[in-house]
């Protein structure tokens, strides 16, 4: 603990990918998050994070079937590792951390 | 559509990700693009896609030597940029500083430019402009049309579509709270909103048609008379009243005129309201409005021109003798094509947007020389590198790329300097010329043209070295010595040459400038103006009060005299036809310009008076007579000026007096004739002059006279130094920017001296050391190495001369009232570019020449 940090938007695709279970390859979570989250994002953005979460071993991924759709390019579908998930799991301690502490002093009572 | 089309996206993208990313990357552009079919989002989303962790590696793809030969290259151009530091930094310098020139004046050209473009119908809106012809010969042109013309225009010509009436400015005051604020807007016909194109945010334009009283106002003057949340009040048809206790009914509140509109107006009084409280604008006679129209579409101005000519000749009732003719300018014009001679356009702003492009340009272009001069220099020292490349297996292309590169790299570290000296000087140019400047804005427009620049640049001077060396054999390259064939030497000295003829051009234009500016402030302009403060009296009553309040003035502190006027002496503005004098032939049809003064003036000026007598308090009749000034007596034709008769429009009387010229009007145009009234009833300015020295006591004075008057206005005044001044705004921009300019130009041609001087001497050791072993002298060596430089001066001299020439004696003719061009401009310049010369020759060769000849043999 302590040492990795995830970062917002790092933390929305990770919840996205566990969020659409088998479904979840790149143009899926993107769509998510759209209409989730209401904000665009480009694949380049979207890519780099997989890529890095990846690389952190908080994410793997294997190529599905050929399909005749997308011009018959094969989906790359993502899925939680375990270290994904405790890093997940440790970074909603935190913020809930965060949060009562913030609670005690009246902030966030009013209405 | 075709799903397995590879577009030129996907194509793109192919180039630059890694290899095991695309077919997922490719997947999800597709899946996206069948999703919202836009060929721009795509492109969009694959330019996303440029990021360090997607994009391909440049060692270790598959096109192995490619990626690797180009940092290679790379590489090998950085080291040679770094061990050449002195040469980098003069060169990057010279040329961050020349973009940096061109990039303030592209920003001040753009503020200029764009003034009046706001319009979208705005080359069918044109200014009328009316032409005097008099009978001997010269032509007064008039921005002012008389207000019948109007109805003429709108009944007879189908040409025009509708036509506007502009009164020459309206100031009005209202009181809010304790203070009276004062607006400058204008009295005119409602059709100014259509033609000028200004929304209505509340109310209508209709009622401004048929209610003399009616008033419009500005976003901005809502927002002070009625407070921030206007908007929410119901302040259309609420009534406002003056501080004269006019009260107008509010018709519309408008959104405000864009900065950059030469037509602006705070306030908006129909001109019926004028024409009721001044009867005489009905009158053809009488010429002091500001006339717009606009033109049917598809109709040309030279086309509407010769229709229109002779509208008025032909339409006026009354008498007339006089011919006058109009003609159109379009809006868009009339901020850059503001000076007219002679019933032409003949130029105005336009001329220093052109001088200062040019110069920007000019400088620009010596850098560039420097640059390329520099760069083949240095390439032919990296003869051996190109050679050992060549052995290698470089092709031809190969060598180009990489010193075109080279090039390329070296202008846009110049082009992002000279971008940081731009963000840091901007606060001082905007000082400069006044202007402010939407720097993001600008900013944005700026990075394209510099990226386009820093391509064109990088390849234009890169082109010669890298073409040279790519040319060569490579037992030559290796074989070193001296690679630069002769001929190409005269090349390069052609360029020096031209490079200080530019920059002797410059300095004896801005000598020359710098004496024309030195000319006019310094003019005696037949009047003193020092010491002058120019104030209104605005309720004061000019013929009931006057007395009174010169008393009252006189008795506070400061004060050596005072007079009032109804205009601006030094910039008269207000003309007549009406006049007949005694001795008058009958085919005479001559325009005089007139002013309205008092006993007061001429004393208080301090203007000399040559014939006769000044206006006296004590003679009643002398309120019908006459003050003439040379200008005018002349054109009358008058020996004997004094006692003889003139009727100034129905007002007979005597000239009393002849003055010697004082300059009425700015030094671009000849001495006005002009008669000078004695009467103050249309009176509203008063001009003081304070005891020498004593400037702040003559204020305080003022103000505290003014406010005994005008309780509740704000003071304020102006110094008749600073409004002549301001007349010449253009000019002592140019004064100050052509100095810039000529210190930038010549330190970059002596960066440029500088290095090829060092090149050649650094080439020439061996043969200095061999020429000192056997007997030469260190000033024999001095002599040999810079005599080639100074050399090339003496033609540079001998072109700069006759260019110079025909450029300023074009600018000074621009100019009734000018210095003459002086030859000992072209001397001093040529000695002062002669001397540095010498001087930078000389330190640069003395090392060289006093070293010893073992030490440059020895080595190897």
């Amino acid at each position: 603990m302590g040492k990795h940090h995830l970062g917002e938007f790092e933390e929305i695709v990770m919840l996205t990918v566990a969020l659409l279970g088998n479904e979840a390859y790149g143009f899926a979570v993107i769509e998510e998050i759209e209409t989730r989250m209401n904000r665009t994002v480009s694949i380049g953005a979207l890519q780099t994070v997989l890529k890095r979460l990846e690389e952190k071993n908080y994410l793997i991924s294997e190529f599905g079937e050929a399909t005749t759709s997308r011009g018959g390019r094969r989906r790359r579908y993502y899925q939680l590792t375990n270290t994904g998930i405790t890093i997940l799991e440790e970074t909603q301690e935190q913020r809930m951390g965060l949060w009562k502490a913030v609670r005690k002093l009246g902030f966030g009572t009013a209405h | 559509m075709n799903k397995n089309r590879i577009t030129w996206q996907l194509k793109l993208l192919r180039t630059f990700c890694k290899q095991e990313y695309l077919e997922e990357i490719e997947g999800d552009l597709l899946e996206r693009l069948e999703k919202r079919p836009s060929q721009w989002l795509l492109t969009l989303e694959v330019l996303k896609l440029i990021r360090p962790r997607i994009i391909k590696n440049f060692e270790g793809s598959n096109k192995l030597n490619y990626y690797g030969k180009f940092k290679n290259q790379l590489t090998a151009s950085v080291r040679a940029i770094k061990r050449e530091r002195v040469y980098t930094i003069m060169n990057v310098t010279g040329l961050s500083v020349a973009i940096a020139c061109c990039l303030f004046i592209y920003l001040w050209l753009t503020d200029e430019l764009q003034y009046n473009t706001h319009l979208e119908d705005g080359d069918r809106v044109c200014n009328v402009l009316n032409k005097e012809v008099q009978t001997n010969g010269v032509i007064n042109t008039y921005r002012y049309s008389p207000f019948p013309l109007k109805a003429v225009l709108d009944a007879k010509y189908p040409i025009i579509e509708s036509s506007t009436v502009l009164s020459n400015g309206n100031w009005m005051a209202f009181q809010i709270g304790e203070e009276i604020i004062e607006w400058a807007g204008i009295d005119a016909t409602p059709e100014v909103f259509e033609l000028f194109e200004v929304d209505f945010l509340k109310g209508s334009v209709d009622k401004m048609y048929d209610n003399a009283n009616a008033l419009a106002i500005s976003k901005r003057v809502a927002e002070v008379y009625f407070g921030k949340d206007w908007e929410k009040k119901n302040v259309i048809g609420s009534f406002m009243e003056n501080d004269e206790g006019e009260v107008f009914e509010l018709a519309g509140v408008y959104k405000n005129l864009p900065k950059h509109s030469t037509v602006d107006f705070e306030f908006v009084v129909p001109f019926a309201n004028r024409v009721k409280k001044r009867p005489n604008l009905k009158s053809w006679k009488n010429s002091s409005s500001q006339l717009f129209v606009k033109l049917k579409s598809g109709i040309e101005i030279a086309q509407a021109n010769s229709v229109l000519q002779e509208a008025i000749n032909q339409h006026r009732v009354g008498e007339f003798q006089n011919t006058r003719e109009i003609f159109l300018q379009s809006f868009k014009d009339m901020y850059l094509y503001n000076r007219y001679e002679n019933g032409t356009i003949t130029g105005g702003r336009i001329d220093y947007i052109h001088l200062l492009s040019v110069t920007a340009i000019l400088v620009l272009l010596l850098a560039s020389i420097n640059f390329m001069n520099l760069t083949t220099a240095r390439t032919t020292k990296r003869a051996k590198e190109t050679g050992v490349r060549k052995v290698l297996g470089a092709s031809k292309r190969d060598i180009r790329i990489q010193f075109q590169l080279e090039s390329i790299l070296m202008t846009l570290v110049s082009a992002v300097i000279a971008l940081a000296i731009v963000f840091y000087l901007l606060p001082d140019f905007q000082q400069l010329t006044n202007k402010d400047f939407d720097s993001t804005r600008l900013f944005k427009d700026v990075a394209y043209l510099i990226g386009v620049f820093v391509f064109i640049h990088g390849v234009f001077t890169g082109f010669y070295p890298s073409y040279l060396l790519s040319s060569l054999k490579s037992t030559s390259l290796l074989k070193s010595g001296n690679i630069l064939p002769q001929s190409q030497n005269g090349f390069r000295k052609a360029l020096v040459i031209f490079q200080f003829t530019i920059t002797l051009v410059m300095i004896v234009g801005s000598l020359t400038v710098y004496q024309q500016v030195i000319y006019i402030q310094n003019k005696n302009i037949g009047l003193d103006r020092s010491g002058l403060i120019r104030t209104y009296s605005y309720d004061m009553d000019p013929v009931a009060d006057y007395h009174s309040y010169k008393a009252d003035l006189l008795n506070r502190s400061g004060i050596e005299s005072v007079t009032l006027v109804n205009q601006l002496l030094i910039d008269i503005r207000h003309a007549t036809s009406g006049v007949s004098w005694e001795g008058k032939q009958d085919t005479d049809e001559l325009e005089f310009y007139h002013m309205d003064a008092n006993p007061d003036f001429i004393p208080t000026m301090k203007i000399e008076l040559r014939d006769g007598r000044n206006f006296d308090w004590e003679i009643q009749s002398d309120t019908d007579n006459y003050v003439i000034n040379e200008a005018a007596q002349q054109l009358m034709g008058l020996t004997e000026p004094i006692g003889k008769t003139v009727t100034f429009w129905d007002q007979k009387g005597k000239i009393v007096g002849v003055v010697k010229d004082f300059h009425n009007a700015s030094l671009h145009s000849a001495i006005k004739p002009l008669i000078i009234r004695n009467q103050m009833r249309a009176s509203w300015m008063i001009v003081a002059r304070s005891k020498p020295g004593m400037n702040q006591e003559a204020l305080a004075s003022l103000e505290n006279t003014f406010l005994e008057y005008n309780p509740n206005r704000v003071f304020w005044y102006q110094f008749m130094d600073d409004l002549y001044n301001s007349k010449y705004k253009s000019e002592l921009l140019v004064q100050k920017l052509s100095w810039y300019f000529t210190v930038v130009s010549v330190a970059i041609s002596l960066l440029g001296l500088i290095s090829l001087v060092a090149y050649s001497t650094e080439r020439r050791t061996k043969e200095i050391g061999i020429r000192k072993i056997l007997g030469a002298t260190a000033l024999n060596i001095l002599r040999l190495l810079s005599f080639g430089y100074i050399s090339m001066l003496a033609p540079a001299i001998v072109i700069a001369f006759p260019v110079s020439y025909f450029i300023l004696s074009g600018w000074l003719e621009g100019y009734a009232y000018r210095i003459n061009l002086n030859w000992w401009t072209y001397v001093f310049a040529s000695s002062c570019i002669l001397i540095l010369a010498m001087i930078i020759v000389g330190l640069q060769t003395k090392r060289v020449a006093t070293s010893n000849p073992v030490e440059s043999l020895k080595d190897e």
